[in-house]
């Protein structure tokens, strides 16, 4: 009965995390914000609430026997990540303007944290916990940054790489070890108190492990290293070994009086940080805990986390203290540390608001404040709502300080001639690279022309958060075979890479921050949609303010005879231009197939067409076709060895760009031969 | 020079303050603390009417989850009545909006609300809490006096 309960836990619980976490990210938030709010939803909060009966029956009181273990290996499992994640050579070397901001930014929420322990110690503790103890939990819970969460913020901004990124980072490290420092010594203190083990044991067991870590267990996960590299993947067997350690480590700490995440996260961090070990580690571990194990803890936390606790007036001024305590102390004493050191009033308020965001990390501090008994069920619960208020304003916060378009326009640059023909090529997928490059290639062919290759890293997938991999674009594995072939064929080609939280709208700004003529992009079948001409090509057409094409190579010959079906619009005589540049090369022949429908009159020339036009090169050739069926018609004069066809959307021939993409694209899945669909810009 | 200043200012200041508050606090008195698991011996009662709350015998009799100046008691009586508690200085007053469910005096009275008044006293080392159950305003139910060890502690 137990398990089958806890099969029924973990579903709901997974599902409405990643349905939060959904609703979360299209809010510009970060998911793991949506996760927290699922769990306190499922908590005594709202569904204990609105629906106590179905909540009795989803968390009986003993079924958190089992549910709980789980949270804590995902907590563990976490903090062994945040710990890789963690370089130590953030620590070194980060100049004097980054010590003092990094320490004020300790230092100031420190202050106003234990100022606020004098009005709460006599409310919402008892005699059961010092006084001291107290405070410094305090203290330190107001001094936390999330890291983690931090560090994703910037990425996606792409500011890792810029002063305000290197600086914030920096901080926020120092920030999170000086914090769990501090929680350790409060751990001991207070298990000290109750007689789990001598303060003295601790401290000297505490040195001890330090120093077994650093001189035997690093020594030892080095060559662990090696091995990964001699046999050049992670192993079963090698991930088996860091585990153990994880576990055994975790033991100590416990062990210790210290508590067992300290001994994940000191694992974590005195790990070798070769980016392709670390890299290939936190892979592996970081889906499972993320996606199934993290919220648990989140649920779990929740369950704890009771508003009904904070009742009265009184309490909810102590809640609102909290929450104002905890913004004052970080972001204003990070900001105006930052200021005083050197940066501007933008990047000093940007770096305190990204310093007050407290997300996960907060919550496992203060689960063990709870666990420990040095804060009571009430004051968990204003502390998370703290949480999750500080984590919640910053992305918008941040938004309207350091505007994201600001910043890429500010790394894009200025274009260098805008008379160049310019063509960016977004690619998704490394094996379209090639082919988008030998159309993009053909279309400006000249050195004067310009050819950008755009990958976009969407921000929720991301695993390890590695900074040179997110900005050195030449890098970018999905780049690699695009970037191979413009190297073997001699063309230029300009990587870019960033992380995007909405593709579309970023392949667009790119666009037009490098003054795009045209956006050329590829295309492949994806799960629900039929057509073509949907989701982020549709997304893209609709908004871009350059000419969109849209290429689908169905074999790898050259181009020597291309197809233009010509019915009038914009959007052909965008197509046709499109075509005239392929023709402008050797050997290529290219056919305009005017077609039009039957009427008794004489058909009329082609509109914006003429002969004149088209006089300076003999290898077009204008052929005019009456047709009641045009759909038909094209496909099969595309049957006739055409090798390309280079055709507008229309609607006539059912090619339109639609928001849902279900309508069946006949031309595009019976047409031979490769295709090239242009979408002219400014035209509906 | 000015950046050992700013340091000064801006971490040696806080650092100061919070050593300053650390001594000053030691001198702050908290609540007693009564969180935990309570085990009550329950008087006999003199009067002929029922109890107005009947607590399983042979059983912890009610926990504590306090959060400072405010606790939250659960009776283990059948309906498990949870009473939203105060303590002023050593006194714990505590009231639920009605009488248990499931109790026989809730028929007599439904409209009454079930209180509680008890003391803490410290015993050597044992942590006593030395109370009252009753029903205001009702006459049909017989109070419930109780002198409770705490077992175990809610940490």
């Amino acid at each position: 009965m137990s398990l089958l309960i806890l099969m029924l836990q973990i579903a709901v619980i997974l599902s409405t995390a990643r349905v939060a976490g959904f609703v979360f990210r299209r809010m510009g938030q970060p998911q793991v914000m949506g996760e927290m709010v699922a769990g306190f939803l499922l908590g005594p909060s709202l569904l204990g609430w609105a629906a106590p009966e179905l909540s009795g029956r989803l968390f009986p009181p003993g079924s958190l026997a089992n549910l709980g273990p789980l949270s804590q290996v995902g907590v563990l499992l976490f903090m062994f990540l945040v710990g890789l994640e963690l370089d130590p050579r953030l620590l070194r070397n980060r100049g004097r303007a980054a010590i003092v901001t990094s320490h004020a930014s300790i230092a100031v929420p420190f202050l106003l944290g234990a100022l606020l322990a004098l009005h709460l110690y006599p409310r919402l503790s008892d005699r059961s916990v010092r006084f001291d103890e107290f405070a410094l939990f305090m203290g330190a819970a107001m001094s936390v940054t999330a890291f983690p969460v931090l560090a994703r913020i910037l990425a996606e901004r792409n500011l890792l790489r810029t002063r305000l990124g290197v600086m914030t980072i920096a901080c926020a490290a120092i920030d999170d070890v000086t914090a769990w420092v501090i929680l350790a010594a409060v751990v001991a203190l207070v298990r000290s108190e109750a007689g789990d083990q001598p303060l003295v044991f601790t401290l000297v067991g505490s040195a001890v492990y330090v120093l077994a870590m650093i001189y035997a267990a690093r020594p030892a996960l080095r060559r662990l290293e090696a091995y990964y590299h001699s046999r050049g993947r992670l192993t079963q067997d090698m991930l088996a070994i860091v585990l153990v350690a994880l576990a055994l480590s975790a033991y100590a700490t416990e062990w210790l009086g210290i508590h067992a995440l300290f001994g994940a996260f000191v694992l974590g961090s005195i790990l070798p940080k070769d980016s392709g070990f670390v890299h290939e580690l936190g892979e592996k571990l970081h889906d499972v805990t993320v996606v199934f194990l993290l919220p648990l803890f989140f649920a779990v936390t929740g369950l704890r986390t009771s508003l009904g606790l904070v009742s009265g007036a009184e309490m909810w001024i102590a809640c609102a203290l909290i929450i104002l305590a905890a913004v004052i102390g970080k972001f204003g004493g990070s900001a105006l540390a930052a200021r005083l050191t050197g940066l501007g009033w933008r990047e000093a308020s940007a770096l305190g608001a990204l310093m007050n965001t407290r997300g996960l990390i907060q919550l496992v501090f203060l689960t063990v404040g709870l666990e420990i008994g040095v804060i009571s069920p009430a004051l968990f619960t204003m502390m998370v709502l703290m949480a999750l208020v500080t984590t919640f304003m910053t992305s918008p916060l941040v938004e309207w300080i350091h505007p994201a378009r600001r910043i890429r326009e500010e790394a894009l640059g200025v274009p260098e001639d805008v008379k160049a023909f310019t063509v960016l090529v977004p690619v998704a997928l490394p094996s379209a690279g090639p082919e988008l490059l030998r159309m993009a290639a053909s279309l400006a062919p000249s050195d004067r022309d310009r050819i950008y290759a755009l990958h976009l890293l969407p921000a929720a997938d991301q695993a390890m958060l590695d900074p040179g991999r997110l900005t050195r674009p030449a890098e970018s594995e999905t780049l690699q075979p695009l970037l191979a072939a413009a190297a073997d064929q001699g063309t230029n080609v300009r990587p870019l890479t960033f992380m995007s939280q909405n593709i579309g709208r970023d392949i667009v700004e790119v666009a037009y921050a490098k003054r795009a003529d045209l956006l050329l992009m590829g295309w492949h079948k994806p799960v629900l949609r039929q057509s073509i001409l949907s989701g982020t090509i549709y997304d893209v057409m609709t908004t871009a303010r350059s000419d969109v094409a849209v290429y689908l190579p169905r074999h790898f010959r050259p181009w020597r005879r291309v197809l233009v079906p010509y019915l009038g619009s914009a959007h052909d005589l965008g197509a046709l231009d499109l075509a005239r540049r392929i023709a402008a090369q050797e050997d290529v022949e290219l056919t305009v197939l005017h077609v039009v429908r039957p009427t008794p009159a004489p058909p009329p020339a082609p509109p914006g067409l003429s002969l004149e036009d088209l006089a300076d090169s003999s290898a077009i050739t204008v052929r005019m076709v009456m047709s009641q069926e045009p759909i038909e018609t094209v496909v099969e004069e595309a049957r006739s060895g055409y090798d390309l066809v280079v055709i507008g959307v229309s609607e006539e021939l059912g090619l339109q760009p639609t928001y849902l993409g279900t309508s069946h694209e006949r031309l595009a899945s019976e047409c031979p031969a490769s295709m090239l669909i242009v979408h002219k810009r400014g035209v509906a | 020079m000015k950046i050992v200043l700013l340091y000064l200012v801006l971490v040696g200041l806080p650092v100061l303050g919070v050593v300053g508050i650390l001594r000053l606090g030691g001198r702050l008195g908290a609540p007693p603390d009564i969180g935990g698991v309570w085990r009550a011996e329950i008087a006999p009662a003199a009067q002929l009417v029922p109890p107005c709350v009947e607590l399983a015998p042979d059983a912890p009799a009610f926990d504590v989850e306090q959060s400072g100046v405010h606790a939250d008691v659960t009776l283990n009586d059948p309906a498990r009545t949870r009473l939203e508690a105060i303590l002023r200085g050593t006194r714990l007053w505590g009231r639920a909006a009605s009488l248990p469910m499931l109790g026989t005096a809730r028929a007599a009275c439904p409209q009454a609300p079930l209180e509680l008044a008890a003391d803490f006293i410290m015993d050597g080392r044992v942590a006593q809490l030395a109370g009252q159950l009753w029903a205001g305003g009702c006459a049909a139910c017989a109070p419930v006096s109780f002198r409770a060890e705490r077992v175990s502690g809610d940490r």
